[in-house]
């Protein structure tokens, strides 16, 4: 889904320990930087690591984007989007109310 | 990815070459470089649907009339919700255009519009002209495959992925690919997701003709061979249409098996009504499916194990800091 959306979503969630974190994968970090200083997005943003155990697309076989995981507090990844369609947000919003 | 995003590629291409052509008259490549130029400008949805079908109306038989297509498809089909509107719009551009490889595109849109609408739609009108000028390429089968399947038009499924079983390979991806830096691991990976969506079509195709052994026999291959996602979920839909099969030979723990990462996983619609089915087949109640899901989900749950990344400011970043919270991790690149 689109970053900027993330914002208002962790913004209520938060204090009920809802944490937003956007890994960007191709390492472009003045796009980036320049894309969170635009949006004011201030959840957790960071880059795709060069280790083999940072590398999105093997550790995950990403390919396409977006695409976004939801982990409950026991670290299960319960459920995953890929691509963005209208509707995606209130599917994404009921499914966090659920595990929060 | 959006048939419309790859404009953005051949976009500067035809920048660049409008830019270097002699003046006099306008090719083809002039006439939708000056249209991408006035598009880009652009900002609500009416704006740019009544330009794409402007363009497409003037510009019939130009190359990129397919993808204007297909950007009309999403922007006032997917946004405005005009279905019709689409199929109404893409059958009045094909009966303008008049080169068989741009009919072609346009064809398929409008075969997937007319899906949308329940109306029908005769592939063999724009395959045959283009099978005249030369041989398909692999995408064409697979596009053929695609729509074939959803108009129910099991011949031509079959004969498709028949005809492209040559293509599916590692060697012939790296050569529809020539410029792309792919590693041979890559490549490899490719080549064999080629392979069993070929098979799942093949095998899909041949189950609906009453094919039933062969169909099985290729369903199980390309089932047990495709690559799956973190999650579990299939790359092509191979296990889905076994679920199917599974259900109607009245295998209904099988059914939910091979569906249920779909059906949980994907948001697949066809898939959650396999499971139900089989569910109810099974003797289970309304009232206990829900609860039965959510176990299956948790059954099927992964865990992400150590995953690290770099904050920008130069810090290293750990998901295992978040424990107990709910985390949505999500991967994007700046566009």
């Amino acid at each position: 889904m689109e970053l900027p959306r993330l914002q208002p979503l962790w913004e209520e969630y938060k204090e009920q320990g809802f944490e937003v974190v956007a890994v960007e994968e191709e390492r472009d970090t003045e796009r980036a930087t320049q894309f969170i200083e635009e949006n004011n997005l201030t959840y957790t943003l960071v880059e795709n690591g060069e280790s083999e155990n940072e590398i999105v697309r093997s550790l995950f076989g990403v390919n396409s984007f977006p695409t976004s995981f939801l982990i409950d507090r026991q670290g299960r990844i319960i459920y995953a989007h890929v691509g963005f369609e209208k509707g995606d947000e209130e599917k994404i919003e009921k499914e966090i109310q659920s595990l929060l | 990815m959006r048939a419309w995003t790859k404009l953005a590629v051949p976009l500067v291409l035809l920048l660049v070459i409008g830019a270097c052509s002699q003046s006099g008259s306008e090719t083809e490549a002039d006439v939708f470089a000056e249209f991408q130029e006035g598009y880009s400008a652009l900002e609500t949805t009416e704006e740019k649907v009544q330009a794409l079908e402007e363009f497409a109306r003037n510009h019939p038989n130009n190359e990129n009339t397919a993808d204007v297509v297909s950007g009309v498809a999403y922007y006032r089909g997917e946004e405005l919700g005009d279905i019709d509107g689409v199929y109404t719009f893409a059958s009045s551009i094909l009966d303008l255009a008049a080169d068989p490889e741009v009919r072609f595109g346009i064809g398929v849109e409008t075969a997937k519009a007319a899906v949308k609408v329940g109306s029908e739609f005769e592939l063999e009108s724009i395959i045959t002209p283009l099978e005249e000028v030369r041989a398909l390429t692999y995408g064409e089968h697979l596009s053929v495959m695609e729509t074939a399947v959803e108009l129910e038009a099991w011949d031509l499924t079959t004969q498709h992925a028949e005809q492209a079983v040559p293509f599916a390979t590692a060697e012939q991806f790296r050569a529809d690919y020539p410029d792309r830096d792919y590693t041979d691991e890559e490549i490899a990976e490719r080549g064999a997701n080629r392979k069993t969506l070929v098979a799942s079509y093949r095998g899909w195709g041949l189950y609906n003709q009453g094919q039933v052994e062969e169909a099985t026999d290729a369903l199980n291959s390309a089932c047990t061979d495709t690559a799956r996602s973190y999650v579990g979920v299939p790359t092509n839909d191979s296990c889905r249409y076994l679920a199917a099969i599974s259900l109607e030979a009245e295998n209904s723990e099988r059914a939910i098996e091979l569906a249920a990462p779909y059906a949980i996983m994907a948001h697949d619609e066809t898939a959650l009504e396999i499971v139900k089915n089989a569910y109810s087949v099974n003797g289970g109640t309304e009232s206990g499916f829900e609860e039965f899901l959510w176990s299956a989900r948790l059954e099927q749950a992964r865990t992400i194990d150590g995953f690290t990344a770099t904050h920008y400011d130069g810090e290293a970043f750990e998901l295992d800091s978040m424990q107990d919270k709910v985390v949505l991790l999500a991967f994007w690149f700046p566009t």
